[in-house]
């Protein structure tokens, strides 16, 4: 009976066993520092979660990072390499920006609706291109992807160092958007704003759409094996699309999100590679969605809290991106080598 | 003194033994020729020697000398060497450097190509092959890139060469030249092992041969001993005898109505000749033909992974040239595909998603958009225990289950749907004996029920024993369709090489 609900979730399973370790591992290294490793991390804790003031700023640097996560996680799971999440991020971004600076005229909860839509828009716009190259030319996902990344990002960086710069703004920043269009912030210590629901609908929605519907049977059907797909009745081609643009509609809405509700404007350093670090969750996770969103909020706990780790032990935040990736390595390890002794012990 | 002895060897996968105490005695100079069923142990023995599986017991004497095989290393420095079914060719790697790939002549620390080519060259003079060295293994037909597999062989000075059913993918001509192969090694002191499928092959070219019955050594005797009739006695353990099918009195019934399953001018090959042919229904129709005339393009088309380039398919009279698998499916087709591992089943998916697959969208399976688990669940333990699938749990791999049980949850997945038309490729390829009658029992209660069946088959036993009609496929047409009656052995051999 044991035996078998081991099984059943291996997988879940090799995650947590490959995090605490990775926990310990970092603990080693805080050990080398000099310092005490349960105190670092109970400084880490204090600094992300101690007061109040200090869980909105927590939460709000979840927001991307979770969206960022999901985005990947969909991906991924539904066999589309969708590296170039980050440039979807960054032309949803601007597109919002775009709605709040020149449309700024329109009524305010209409702009923030369009800002929001356009943001999804322009993001899955950038995704359809090349899934559409890949799925109909057989072209690979991966190089065009990753080439679209750099167009969108050096695309949005020519907008606001050159025609759309702001007038009174630091160099590679956007003017402010129109004042109707923000989400207001909850509280002045923090960025954190209404903008937290809407990303945690989105989120569940996919989740929920992944893990329980019909069409999320089908996505894990086609990573799994595209020819088996395609022999069970499945249209790999239109499957593969739809999580495709899930994907970048998530990216899309964390790029507009990080405009509407947190800076209010555009910026070129807006992303310090949120999909980046998405895509890390997601594979430590295996593409699973809910192990996606605790690991994502476990890392902005982790990343927000290391700023206080570092002043009360002089421990770099660095370490916190190590601990993320052994995690990483443990998990790809820990799944393949488990595939492989399963495959071993088979019966014949 | 023998070159190359197994002595006791046993090799047992869970509680299954696939050989069981076999012993063999192959003398230097000479043929050795392994005869079995399907499923006899036969690959089973030769992959222990050569040191891909570690056997539970026994030992490999070579020259009187009992040798380790731990890996296929060992077996090559021992200078045993081995022609895979699958060949280990890198395709798009020129043919001499595929021939010297992990024994490369060297310079220094660098490739030396001018040796390479001259050791290549002189290989090819030697053995009689015309070959250029430098075009990519790719472009070389099947029956070149088995030469190569030998040349590889020989460029690292094997003495022993197995061969694992090496006639499986050659035409007849094909088979001929490789069975002078087999003799020039001979005279040369070489000592050959061969795992065999057709008697007339073993009796052509082989100077003992050993016969396997369930991982067991039947017995072994010189080709001067050996007839057929005594061979098929000890493969099969007893003479194969003809039965008579039964009366599906659906087919004459229906003889004058509308067939199942029309098929009109279906080019299997692009550009090619297009095929036609009827199933009706309580029928089987037989496919036969050498593995690579067109049965896989049949497959796929059939299923509609590919659309029709050409051509006509009616279902009941219904056009369904154009249908997606998903409508073939909802309109009464089911398919058991030749590769199960990669078209059949999702590996690394579990038992219950490998279930659910092709009825996703029924209603009793779905609220709405989304999955009934507890309906999809019962399902699974349904099918897994109605079909005698011995999965340990529901969320196991498919990719970890038996051959045999692989089978048996596609099988039961696809007549779970009570098609009209089934189409059945190779369905009992790697299943063991008892697993195949079973097999052959529920298509002909199938074809009893007046359901339309197409079986592809390499085997032709197989074919006789449960077609009504057999269709020969030949370089991707159909050569002659046969009644029960008109059907032989030799009729269909000589139609497959037409």
């Amino acid at each position: 009976m044991k035996h078998s609900f081991a099984r059943e979730h291996r997988d879940l399973i090799i995650i947590i066993l490959s995090f605490g370790f990775s926990l310990v591992l970092g603990g080693v290294f805080i050990a080398l520092y000099g310092a005490d490793p349960l105190a670092a991390y109970a400084s880490m804790i204090r600094g992300a979660l101690g007061d109040g003031d200090a869980v909105l700023v927590t939460l709000a640097r979840a927001v991307p990072i979770v969206l960022a996560t999901m985005s990947i996680a969909v991906a991924f799971n539904g066999g589309m390499w969708n590296i170039g999440a980050e440039g979807q991020l960054f032309l949803g971004a601007f597109a919002a920006a775009w709605v709040g600076i020149d449309l700024g005229f329109l009524p305010g909860p209409l702009l923030t609706v369009l800002g929001l839509a356009l943001g999804m828009g322009a993001a899955m716009f950038w995704a359809w291109m090349p899934a559409r190259l890949s799925l109909d030319k057989g072209l690979n996902i991966v190089v065009l992807t990753i080439m679209c990344n750099s167009i969108a990002i050096l695309f949005t960086t020519w907008l606001a160092t050159g025609p759309y710069a702001g007038a009174r703004a630091n160099s590679g920043t956007t003017d402010r958007i129109a004042e109707a269009m923000r989400l207001p912030h909850f509280h002045a210590f923090g960025t954190l704003n209404w903008g937290i629901f809407i990303a945690a609908a989105a989120v569940l929605l996919v989740a929920l759409w992944m893990i329980a519907s019909v069409a999320g049977y089908e996505w894990r059907c086609c990573r799994m094996n595209a020819t088996f797909a395609g022999y069970a009745g499945i249209d790999a081609r239109s499957r593969k699309m739809q999580v495709m643009m899930a994907s970048a509609a998530l990216a899309g809405l964390a790029g507009a999100l990080l405009v509407v509700g947190d800076h209010y404007r555009f910026l070129t350093t807006l992303s310090p590679g949120y999909t980046w670090t998405g895509m890390i969750l997601a594979m430590m996770t295996a593409d699973r969605p809910v192990a996606g969103i605790a690991a994502a909020l476990i890392y902005a706990v982790m990343s927000s809290g290391a700023l206080e780790m570092e002043l009360a032990t002089d421990i770099p935040t660095e370490l916190v991106s190590v601990i993320v990736c052994c995690a990483v390595l443990f998990v790809t390890a820990g799944v393949a080598v488990a595939d492989r002794l399963a495959n071993r012990i088979r019966e014949d | 003194m023998p070159s190359l002895s197994i002595r006791g060897l046993t090799k047992t996968f869970g509680s299954f033994k696939a050989v069981d105490d076999f012993t063999l005695e192959a003398a230097p100079a000479s043929i050795h020729a392994i005869i079995g069923e399907n499923g006899a142990g036969k690959s089973t023995v030769v992959r222990c020697l050569y040191g891909i599986y570690r056997p539970a017991s026994g030992t490999f004497l070579l020259d009187g000398r009992v040798v380790a095989i731990r890996s296929p290393r060992d077996a090559m420095r021992l200078g045993i060497g081995m022609v895979h079914q699958h060949f280990m060719l890198a395709p798009s790697l020129s043919v001499c450097e595929n021939v010297v790939l992990g024994n490369e002549p060297r310079r220094g620390f660098r490739f030396d190509r001018e040796r390479a080519l001259t050791e290549v060259r002189d290989l090819m003079a030697r053995y009689d092959m015309d070959v250029d060295p430098l075009v990519p293994v790719r472009t070389l037909p099947v029956g070149l890139q088995q030469r190569l597999e030998i040349l590889k062989l020989l460029h690292r000075r094997a003495d022993v060469l197995i061969f694992d059913e090496p006639t499986a993918v050659l035409a007849p001509a094909e088979v001929l030249g490789l069975f002078d192969i087999f003799r020039t090694f001979r005279d040369e002191g070489k000592t050959v092992i061969f795992i065999a499928h057709h008697l007339s092959e073993v009796l052509a070219v082989s100077d003992r041969i050993t016969v396997m019955r369930r991982g067991r050594h039947m017995g072994t005797m010189d080709r001067p001993d050996a007839t057929p009739e005594i061979l098929t006695r000890l493969m099969v353990g007893r003479d194969v005898i003809r039965q008579e099918l039964p009366p599906s009195g659906a087919a004459s019934a229906d003889a004058c109505g509308r067939p199942v399953l029309e098929v009109r001018n279906l080019p299997l090959f692009d550009g090619g000749e297009g095929v036609s042919f009827d199933i009706r229904r309580g029928e089987i129709l037989g496919i036969a033909g050498i593995t690579g005339n067109g049965q896989r393009e049949l497959e796929t088309l059939l299923i509609g992974l590919r659309p029709a380039p050409a051509g006509r398919l009616f279902l009941e009279g219904e056009d369904i040239s154009r249908h997606s698998v998903r409508k073939r499916r909802e309109e009464g087709m089911a398919f058991i595909p030749e590769d199960r591992i990669r078209t059949g089943l999702a590996a690394l998916a579990s038992v219950s998603d490998n279930a659910l697959a092709g009825s996703q969208w029924e209603e009793r399976f779905r609220a709405g958009p989304f999955r009934k688990n507890g309906a999809i669940r019962r399902f699974t333990r349904a099918l897994l225990a109605g079909n005698g699938v011995a999965a340990t749990h529901d969320a196991v791999q498919a990719g970890t289950l038996s051959g045999g049980n692989m089978q048996r949850l596609v099988m039961g997945r696809e007549l779970e749907h009570d098609p009209k038309f089934l189409l059945a490729a190779q369905p009992t390829r790697g299943v063991d004996v008892g697993g195949c009658a079973d097999i052959h029992e529920r298509l002909l209660a199938l074809r009893a029920q007046g359901r339309a069946i197409a079986l592809i088959s390499a085997d032709l036993d197989e074919i006789l024993a449960l077609s009504d009609r057999i269709a020969v496929l030949s370089k991707g047409r159909i050569a002659s369709v046969l009644s029960r009656t008109e059907a032989c052995r030799d009729r269909i051999g000589a139609l497959m090489l037409s």
